[in-house]
């Protein structure tokens, strides 16, 4: 059963909604591990509070946040406001504001365009965990006036949350990341998911030439936006890229014009995450240039294919953060392009898939068949289906490892593990609802 | 026909004596495939030894490096043909043997060896000589003041002065030595003085460089002869502090992931094809321009964005002769062995051609030895 500190982790990711953690227990009735919120105002009230009140943990908890949501709420109301009025002034000093929405691949957007812009224009970005409206009022009233750029990333958790954070923040631009599946427990179906970011777009009443859309959600919307990926008709893509152990050599089309670069990044999906901030400085009238050299020195984003080189060129790459039906394409087509003996992956598969968890897990089982010489399962609901998937597409028992956790997991797979292996750390157990 | 006698030198008087076997025993496993090998090491106190020991590396755990046991005495006689050596491969880190002397030795002797040669050696292991030529050649590298012990002890004002110039942070490095040992970084102004004077104590002369940002270090190995040398893939050493100190650098036992001990080293680099090619054509402009030869290895600071690069050092008789990055370049170690030795007969054969006498009647010019 999941203790009172995991349970706070989870309610607090579910930006504090009963319902979501009570169909999270529901879920997960046997979860042992144990995961630890960030330590913020609200959790430490939440949790002592809760255990002033009879009941099972998540009902504790849900007490608690009924007790001090009158509270909360004054706090929001307070926030908006004074966020309202602080971006107000920033804005009049010439600051602009994109924001970064979407279902993957925020993050590493926004911490590249950070990056990439930086050597031309101050930038502030929220840091991670702060995409609500009170994590985003923490930063803004921080910014000074001297920032020219204030890059937000989106989190959207319930139906209406992006509209709502986009009043308070009027934005100048807006990138929209692919979206996918993630969060379809909150939004019933995919087709909630994309009235979401219908309703983003309408509510940012931005020009369309203000919007730039990652090319796999055109379908998603009437207007013809810009688009971002690695196919015509995007307007900036990525032509071609190769990676070896050093990162990703890349040229691009970026509005029919051709250029090259490097990143020690790995993937073409990173390289992607680069285009909107191409894209941005397009707009902007910035050195695009620049932009692509910066990006030579781009620092890795954490635990999303962040290497780590361990002995005997064993190159052991952490996509613990990230991993989802949408993204392990990504995850396991850099596998296979990257040069290795032998191609290893440790994962538990994925944390939330709605009705067709069995089958998404067995679809796993067959991908990873396909790259992966041996895999180390960490115990899960759906570790049998992935098993069946990699076993019935031509692989052997004795190529599965098992294990709680993924340092046993790793321990059990000690002679799999020889020199110039890569092993692909795939999904973890913390940021549930990340 | 019978092996070529190579005498492997390592050890002496140097706090890297420890690393020196290594690189050493290393060596003489990789060129026992081909080669007689002859150990010759110098103790601590500068005795010279040889034996069938000194192969082992489980020896040295046990032995008493100051005093060692169940070897035989070494003695290198001036004397040219006087030496069974064939040629010498010279593993020493550090100034007693990487700073020209032992070099010097040889070339009396007349015993070929890889190089670089004395003057090469010399003007290598001093950072302020080296910087001055190097300047004078256009190579960029971290800007620098200098002085001497006397300058200091005459007017410390004026120092000071020199050294505000750089702004902070600064490194202090003693002239010579060839590891991390002594060299301080300075962040703020107010510690600086006191930081010189610990540098001191390590060399009565001082070179001052300011900080490189945004930069990444970046080494390339250059392998050859006056006339033909070739640089290795370059390589981005992992450090866990902000500059390698002497623990990190050969005591660090590597960070953890997964249970799997951390790589010192990231071979190829995380920088660009062209960047690499530019890294590789600047070490080999370099090793020609201070007339090296054998194996050594240039490090850089790299910046990957604007691609400016920064020499950091040249290191003569690099660790472990770079043989892992000869390896990632398709060279295995017993090959850079022969290279090596080809390397020291080109180079002693180029002497010996050359005209270094020629018949004089200036004695029958003189009249009976007086003036």
């Amino acid at each position: 059963m999941p203790t009172l500190t995991t349970l706070l982790t989870i309610f607090q990711q579910a930006e504090y909604d009963p319902a979501i953690l009570d169909a999270w227990v529901k879920k997960h009735p046997d979860f042992s591990g144990e995961l630890t919120p960030t330590w913020t105002l609200k959790a430490k009230l939440l949790k002592s509070l809760s255990v002033c009140f009879p009941g099972r943990p998540e009902q504790k908890l849900s007490t608690a946040l009924r007790i001090i949501q009158p509270f909360e709420n004054l706090a929001r109301l307070y926030a908006a406001n004074k966020t309202w009025n602080q971006m107000r002034m920033l804005k009049r000093s010439g600051m602009k504001v994109v924001a970064i929405a979407g279902s993957y691949g925020k993050t590493s957007t926004k911490q590249i365009m950070q990056h990439v812009l930086g050597s031309q224009l101050t930038v502030v970005a929220t840091p991670k965990s702060f995409n609500t409206l009170l994590g985003i009022h923490q930063i803004v009233k921080q910014i000074t006036p001297e920032t020219q750029l204030f890059i937000v990333e989106l989190g959207e958790f319930k139906p209406g949350d992006l509209a709502k954070l986009v009043k308070v923040i009027p934005l100048d631009y807006l990138v929209i990341t692919p979206i996918g599946r993630q969060h379809v427990e909150y939004f019933g179906s995919e087709e909630g998911i994309a009235a979401e970011f219908r309703s983003l777009v309408e509510s940012s009443h931005l020009p369309e030439s203000a919007v730039l859309i990652a090319q796999q959600n055109q379908a998603i919307f009437d207007q013809s936006f810009t688009k971002y990926g690695t196919q015509k008709p995007a307007q900036l893509r990525v032509s071609s890229s190769s990676i070896d152990r050093s990162g990703t050599e890349f040229s691009l089309s970026v509005f029919d014009q051709k250029m090259a670069g490097f990143t020690p990044l790995y993937g073409e999906h990173q390289v992607v995450n680069v285009l909107p901030s191409i894209w941005l400085a397009h707009q902007l009238q910035l050195d695009i240039q620049l932009v692509i050299q910066n990006f030579a020195s781009q620092p890795y984003v954490e635990r999303r294919h962040e290497p780590t080189f361990a002995q005997n060129e064993v190159l052991i790459l952490d996509n613990s953060y990230n991993t989802n039906p949408d993204s392990i394409r990504a995850s396991l087509q850099l596998l296979k392009d990257m040069p290795g003996k032998k191609k290893i992956v440790v994962t538990l598969g994925f944390v939330e898939q709605g009705r067709d968890a069995h089958q998404v897990h067995y679809e796993l089982g067959v991908q990873l068949a396909a790259v992966a010489d041996a895999i180390g399962l960490i115990k899960s609901r759906y570790v049998s289906d992935i098993e069946k998937g990699y076993l019935e597409h031509g692989r052997k028992e004795e190529d599965m490892y098992f294990g709680n956790s993924q340092q046993e997991v790793i321990e059990s797979m000690r002679s799999e593990i020889v020199p110039k292996s890569v092993v692909l750390l795939e999904g973890g157990v913390q940021e549930v609802y990340q | 026909m019978s092996k070529k006698r190579v005498a492997v030198m390592f050890g002496g008087i140097s706090p890297e004596h420890e690393v020196s076997i290594i690189t050493a025993v290393q060596c003489m496993a990789a060129a026992s495939l081909n080669y007689e090998v002859i150990p010759v090491y110098i103790d601590k106190t500068g005795h010279w030894w040889t034996g069938e020991h000194l192969l082992d590396i489980e020896f040295y755990k046990i032995a008493d490096l100051n005093a060692p046991k169940h070897l035989q005495s070494f003695a290198l006689h001036l004397e040219p043909d006087s030496n069974a050596i064939d040629v010498a491969i010279l593993c020493f880190h550090g100034a007693y043997g990487e700073a020209g002397n032992i070099q010097a030795a040889l070339e009396l002797a007349q015993i070929p060896y890889q190089g670089p040669e004395v003057l090469s050696s010399a003007i290598c292991f001093d950072k302020i000589v080296l910087r001055q030529i190097l300047t004078a050649e256009s190579i960029t590298q971290p800007d620098f003041v200098w002085f001497t012990k006397a300058d200091w002890e005459q007017d410390a004002d004026a120092v000071l002065q020199k050294v505000k110039t750089l702004g902070v942070p600064v490194f202090i490095k003693p002239a010579n030595g060839g590891s991390t040992i002594g060299i301080e970084k300075v962040k703020s102004e107010r510690d600086v003085q006191a930081a010189i004077q610990r540098v001191l104590q390590f060399d009565k002369r001082v070179l001052v460089e300011k900080e490189i940002t945004d930069c990444i270090e970046i080494n390339v190995s250059v392998l050859g002869s006056h006339a033909h040398a070739v640089a290795s893939v370059p390589e981005q050493p992992i450090k866990a502090d902000e500059f390698l100190s002497y623990a990190d650098k050969y005591e660090r036992g590597g960070g953890k992931k997964g249970g799997m001990a951390s790589a010192t080293r990231r071979i190829p680099a995380p920088i660009s094809k062209s960047l690499s090619h530019k890294v590789q054509e600047l070490a080999l402009r370099i090793f020609h321009l201070l007339d090296c030869t054998g194996v050594i290895r240039i490090d850089f600071f790299v910046n990957p964005s604007t691609e400016e690069l920064f020499l950091i050092e040249p290191n003569t008789i690099p660790g472990s002769m770079s043989f892992y990055l000869w390896e990632a370049t398709g060279l295995p170690y017993p090959q850079l062995v022969d290279r090596l030795v080809e390397i020291a007969e080109e180079t002693a054969s180029d002497k010996r051609d050359r005209v270094v006498s020629f018949e004089s009647n200036i004695l029958n010019l003189q009249g009976g030895g007086k003036r």
